[in-house]
């Protein structure tokens, strides 16, 4: 019955249980990733003659809301994982409902600057700034969105059913997604002041 | 990981760390609306984010009490990170000749396209206050 091994119990040679080992293998990629574009963006603005102050350009005021946005998200995810080890499935609900709901509110507040930016006509081939800004923040926004999917599943009945069943794959699987949603607050935390605020 | 049972103790900690974030967002928020030079604003910036970024993978990815293995897969990670960025610093002047010149030339006709016809607050890219960045 049981196909995928290491699910609970810690490989002896890791001494991670597979999934935890994976999605930190994932991340490690991950880094890479946003790495390479953060490198990118570096490269384009030392090239550029002159550069605008992101404050000119971006809503400052939105920016920190979605900032704060992300870290309460990222506190209740952590809070979700903790109301699993306590056997608290009430809890786990409520508080995993307020991440989806932050991510909601964050994909919300995107949605506003972007569509304001739209409608000025202003789009990646504005200029070398716009072009970094929209494939950072859309980068980030589809993991987002990438990671929101997963958490619904996590709260709807069919991904909670196995709690039933495997009370500690289960808490497993919340503490893999949430370390993925960490890493996404975690670029979010550098996104912010590179492109906003210098 | 697991090993605490103290649950309240855990929570009371991950609040603290909410807290911290919160602050430190507000901080650096107030920093990037002083009148200090790009070259400080950067570091400061960049010190700030640094920080909040290692709280939250310290501790809401419990990266301070972790297995080696995570350890070691993250370590060779950092060093490829920053391989990466030092190897973009370090190739900042090898651009093609002439490349820099022709962006120049589209920064100064977009600003000539744009002047006195685009109301007060806008939204170019012309802004070169502070022409930072660039050595």
């Amino acid at each position: 019955m049981e196909m995928i091994p290491y699910t609970v119990e810690a490989r002896p040679d890791t001494g991670l249980y597979n999934a935890k080992f994976g999605i930190w293998l994932f991340l490690a990629s991950e880094v890479m990733l946003f790495g390479g574009l953060f490198s990118g963006y570096v490269l384009l603005r030392t090239g550029s003659p002159a550069w605008p102050h992101g404050s000119d350009l971006l809503n400052v005021p939105l920016g920190t809301v979605n900032t704060l946005v992300l870290i309460s998200s990222s506190v209740s995810m952590v809070l979700a994982w903790v109301a699993l080890k306590e056997k608290n499935i009430p809890k786990f609900k409520l508080t995993l409902g307020l991440t989806l709901l932050c991510s909601l509110i964050f994909m919300i507040i995107k949605a506003i600057e972007y569509g304001t930016k739209f409608s000025h006509g202003i789009f990646p081939k504005e200029s070398a700034y716009f072009a970094i800004y929209y494939t950072l923040t859309g980068l980030h926004a589809l993991h987002i969105v990438g990671g929101a999917i997963v958490l619904m599943y996590f709260w709807l009945p069919v991904g909670t059913k196995m709690w039933k069943t495997q009370p500690q794959r289960f808490t497993n699987r919340i503490e893999v997604v949430g370390l993925y949603w960490h890493f996404v607050d975690l670029v979010w935390i550098f996104l912010f002041p590179v492109l906003y605020l210098l | 990981m697991a090993e605490t049972t103290d649950f309240k103790k855990e929570q009371a900690l991950y609040y603290k760390v909410f807290g911290t974030l919160a602050v430190l967002t507000v901080i650096t928020v107030a920093i990037s609306s002083l009148k200090i030079g790009i070259a400080l604003a950067i570091f400061l910036a960049l010190f700030v984010a640094t920080t909040k970024a290692s709280l939250v993978a310290s501790f809401f990815m419990h990266l301070s009490h972790e297995k080696k293995l995570i350890y070691l897969v993250m370590s060779l990670t950092a060093f490829m990170f920053l391989f990466m960025m030092i190897f973009i610093v370090y190739t900042v002047h090898d651009v093609p000749d002439g490349t820099k010149n022709l962006n120049f030339e589209y920064y100064v006709e977009k600003a000539g396209a744009h002047g006195g016809t685009h109301g007060s607050h806008t939204e170019t890219p012309e802004a070169p206050e502070a022409s930072g960045g660039h050595h």
